[in-house]
């Protein structure tokens, strides 16, 4: 009995399982910039033995500064799940409910609804000097910022009006989560993943129903819209797969979110997208491996590309898909940079409180991407995108649009169509 | 995914293992759950410390030949060993790490607990020591910073005293450093080490130590420097009008963590594929071979390889664990050479050596290991994860870690 006991006791989130070697503080972004963060280890496991006998040890100003980065998951050798266990803390212990300012940062989907209907208004509001005085004083929202500007059509109207008809013909198919950000903001993406599958012999459909991941709304600690969304998403998921189409986004931090969150912070039951969710990349780069896809490339193609890994992309384990990617590409000069917080934080970075220090985390990146002289990063995060585009000027792309440049469609369509449907 | 070699474990061992078969063009892998033990490191390599009786080993190479059969050295040979040291000596210097020492005659380290241990090669600006008995310095200033509490100063000024070295403490303190401090649990190490990066805060703290009284003959400082790059402590010394020299904290270790860095960057930049945060599960074995292994993080994917290497570490590194039944090796639970008997695992007396220790997987004199008595042919393990030495009573550990890693490395490499 005793021994059932000792064995098998294994706390939520690994929780007991630390060590108490510190190795967790060496790779911790915010305490490396900030001594007013107490650090991964204190913030996790060891402050949560403390807030479970008492809440009062819930320091929810302190918490609030974890960026949610999870690079001190990846970094402990002992599997402990410290930023699960910080942001579970967060809506566990916190007895305040988003402000306003938080609400409208978290709910990319209404917002995003109803910029996009007026674009140009609302692009050129975001940018004047005055609205975004009024966004910083009043509401909180850094004025240094640079916004992403909302796109005049979303990618489902558009996809609705070229894409979908054609999508039928193909013998194969999958699903995309396209998400808020490729929906409102930048649907180029979104278009140009639907030349790259459909060039490789892949219809692309929507999801019956998708609804924003709702990442913003976890770190902002909104939970049970969060859980709503989510099970949306699930819902849909499973339709499709059902229906025999594999699931694929454009970004890591849905994909994060939908594979890992939904089950650590918001304990819903993902297995559909733990087993059926994939990156583009990944899904793109494992047809190759298995000699189901060929690519061809233009010949005159050529880019010097550094790739960045986001903070959600090294916990997945991922970027190896993206680069591997990437370096199939003949004109590509291909240079890894070292992986490290860009500092956005999603939403983390757009707060006043935590511009100065989300800025500070970056420095490094920043540094060393002005140092390769590059002509694009290549990133899988769309707010890693924003937060390096901002700060320096190197433009930044998604893998796949990289992938849509440097594809010769043509020949790529050839080389992949079935030999039995020919005639 | 398909490679030449895949390395479980990315510490000293995987890592020398990785970057000597990418030298030779090979495409390797190596998958490490979480950061290693190099961030419990002294900044110095140990080959061989003590014998099995515990007696301080002065001349290691003459030694190997009286340790146990089944100690990896004497798999590998007295002879070889000499070789291999010098092609580690090698591949730390071409990495950006730059150690002295010999291995004709082992020189001392000074521990954070004050104690003097027999040691191979040591970090360049690290306080050593050539005699077991006495240190170089007449009088020491032990400067320690305002609030770090992971350098034991009353211990390491006792043990210096009872060396017949005069220790003076000094706590000093720079406002970057006081305002650190906010959060004492940050106090740490490596976070001290991220303020004195710029020349801003070392011109303030050579300030401080130039400012003291110039009785003793050198200072001693934690080693809080030099987290990215050696050039920061030459910078730091260079201020300093006295000798400065660093030593080691309790974890984790600024000296480590710049070991595994560089060692990572040397392997990347040779073209290896370093994943980090993702442990290996499980694999498959078919016909005295390993077919390919699965990881934790990336679904389905089978990762495969001609030829893996074990490098998972000991206890500490979940390489070797235990139940109340047995000890075992868990990604393909290998034969493990472990006494079956549990009340044998442990000596009541702590400071005795510890039979558990010496436990670890068995292999043939290649270091290739068997499931159920089988010979894995494509298999080998290298480092901690071995048995038949004891890290800590013998101080070999990362002198195994790399000796083994280089052997099987060159195996592998003149095998075709
Ligand atoms: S790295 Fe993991 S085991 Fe070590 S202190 Fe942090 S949480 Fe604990
Ligand atoms: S999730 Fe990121 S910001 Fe939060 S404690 Fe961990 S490393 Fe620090």
């Amino acid at each position: 009995m005793a021994t059932d006991l000792q064995l098998t006791s294994i706390s939520e989130k690994d929780l007991e399982q630390c060590l108490k070697c510190s190795i967790c503080t060496v790779y911790c972004p915010v305490s490396s910039v900030t001594t007013l963060y107490p650090g991964p280890k204190h913030a996790g496991p060891d402050g949560e033995r403390y807030r479970m006998k008492d809440r009062r040890f819930f320091d929810e100003d302190a918490l609030k500064m974890c960026l949610n980065c999870k690079r001190c998951e990846v970094a402990c050798p002992h599997g402990v799940q410290i930023g699960d266990i910080i942001m579970s803390a967060r809506m566990k212990y916190s007895r305040h409910s988003a402000g306003l300012r938080d609400f409208m940062l978290a709910n990319t989907d209404l917002m995003g609804t109803v910029a996009t209907k007026v674009a140009p208004i609302a692009n050129y509001m975001t940018k004047a000097a005055p609205v975004k005085s009024i966004l910083h004083n009043v509401m909180g929202i850094e004025k240094n910022r640079t916004f992403p500007d909302y796109a005049r059509q979303t990618f489902e109207s558009w996809y609705r009006k070229e894409a979908a008809e054609s999508q039928d013909k193909f013998e194969k198919q999958v699903s995309y989560f396209h998400g808020c950000y490729v929906n409102y903001n930048f649907p180029q993406l979104g278009k140009d993943l639907v030349k790259v599958m459909n060039a490789i012999g892949y219809g692309v459909k929507l999801l019956e129903k998708e609804r924003c991941c709702g990442i913003a709304l976890i770190t902002n600690n909104m939970p049970s819209q969060a859980m709503r969304q989510g099970k949306t998403n699930l819902k849909s998921m499973q339709l499709s797969v059902e229906q025999g189409r594999p699931v694929i986004s454009t970004s890591s931090t849905c994909t994060f979110t939908m594979r890992s969150e939904y089950e650590h912070i918001l304990h819903l039951d993902n297995e559909v997208a733990k087993n059926n969710l994939s990156l583009a990349t990944r899904f793109i780069y494992r047809l190759i491996e298995e000699g189901n896809v060929r690519l061809a490339f233009q010949k005159d193609f050529h880019m010097k590309v550094a790739y960045h890994t986001p903070c959600h992309m090294e916990r997945m384990g991922w970027a190896v898909y993206s680069t591997n990617l990437i370096k199939m590409i003949p004109g590509v000069d291909f240079i890894m940079l070292d992986s490290q917080c860009c500092g956005i934080g999603g939403t983390y970075g757009f707060k006043k409180e935590n511009y100065s220090i989300s800025q500070k985390i970056g420095e490094k990146l920043f540094h060393q991407i002005q140092e390769s002289q590059v002509d694009c990063v290549a990133t899988d995060c769309e707010t890693c995108k924003w937060q390096i585009e901002m700060s320096v000027s190197t433009p930044v792309m998604n893998p796949i649009s990289i992938l849509a440049q440097a594809l010769d469609v043509e020949e790529t369509r050839r080389l992949n169509k079935k030999p039995d449907k020919q005639d | 995914m398909k490679f030449d070699n895949i390395i479980i474990g990315g510490g000293l061992s995987g890592l020398t293992c990785g970057i000597r078969l990418s030298q030779e063009g090979k495409k390797v892998a190596i998958i490490s759950a979480g950061q290693s033990t190099l961030h419990f490191g002294s900044g110095s390599l140990d080959l061989l410390g003590y014998d099995e009786e515990g007696n301080t080993v002065e001349h290691p190479l003459d030694a190997i030949d009286h340790l146990n059969k089944n100690h990896p050295y004497r798999k590998i040979g007295a002879d070889r060993i000499e070789n291999l040291t010098a092609e580690a000596k090698k591949l730390l210097d071409e990495c950006g790490i730059h150690m002295t020492g010999s291995v004709q005659k082992n020189h001392y380290r000074i521990t954070p607990m004050g104690v003097l241990k027999p040691t191979w090669l040591t970090l360049e600006n690290y306080a050593t020591s050539p005699s077991a008995t006495e240190l170089p310095w007449r009088s020491v200033i032990i400067a320690n910073v305002a609030g770090f509490l992971d350098f034991p100063v009353e211990f390491i000024a006792d043990g210096l005293a009872k060396l017949g070295t005069r220790p003076e403490v000094e706590i000093i303190s720079i406002p970057t450093l006081k305002a650190r401090r906010h959060s004492p649990s940050e106090m740490r190490s490596a976070n001290i080490a991220k303020i004195l990066s710029s020349e801003e805060t070392l011109e303030q703290i050579a300030e401080v130590l130039n400012g003291m009284e110039e009785t003793a003959e050198a200072i001693l400082m934690p080693a809080i420097v030099g987290l990215d790059k050696e050039e920061t402590e030459a910078s730091l010394k260079q201020k300093v009008r006295r000798p400065l020299l660093l030593l080691p904290t309790l974890p984790p270790s600024v000296p480590g963590i710049r070991i595994q860095t560089m060692l990572q960057k040397q392997f990347t930049h040779l073209g290896g594929l370093y994943l980090l945060g993702s442990t290996v599960t499980n694999g498959n074995v078919s016909n005295g071979k390993l077919e390919y292994v699965m990881t934790s993080t990336m679904m389905d994917e089978k990762l495969t390889a001609d030829n893996y290497i074990l490098a998972t570490g000991s206890f500490l590194s979940d390489g070797l664990k235990s139940n109340y039944e047995r000890i075992y090796e868990p990604i393909l639970d290998l034969d493990v050479e472990a006494s079956k008997n549990r009340a044998e695992w442990i000596d009541p007396n702590v400071f005795n050596a510890q039979p558990y220790h010496s436990f670890g997987v068995k292999t043939n004199e290649n270091f290739q290991p068997s499931l159920k008595g089988q010979t894995l042919e494509n298999m080998y393990a290298i480092g901690s994860v071995l048995g038949g030495h004891n890290a800590i009573h013998q101080a070999d550990g990362t002198g195994v870690s790399m000796m083994t890693a280089l052997a099987v490395a060159n195996r592998l490499i003149n095998k075709i």
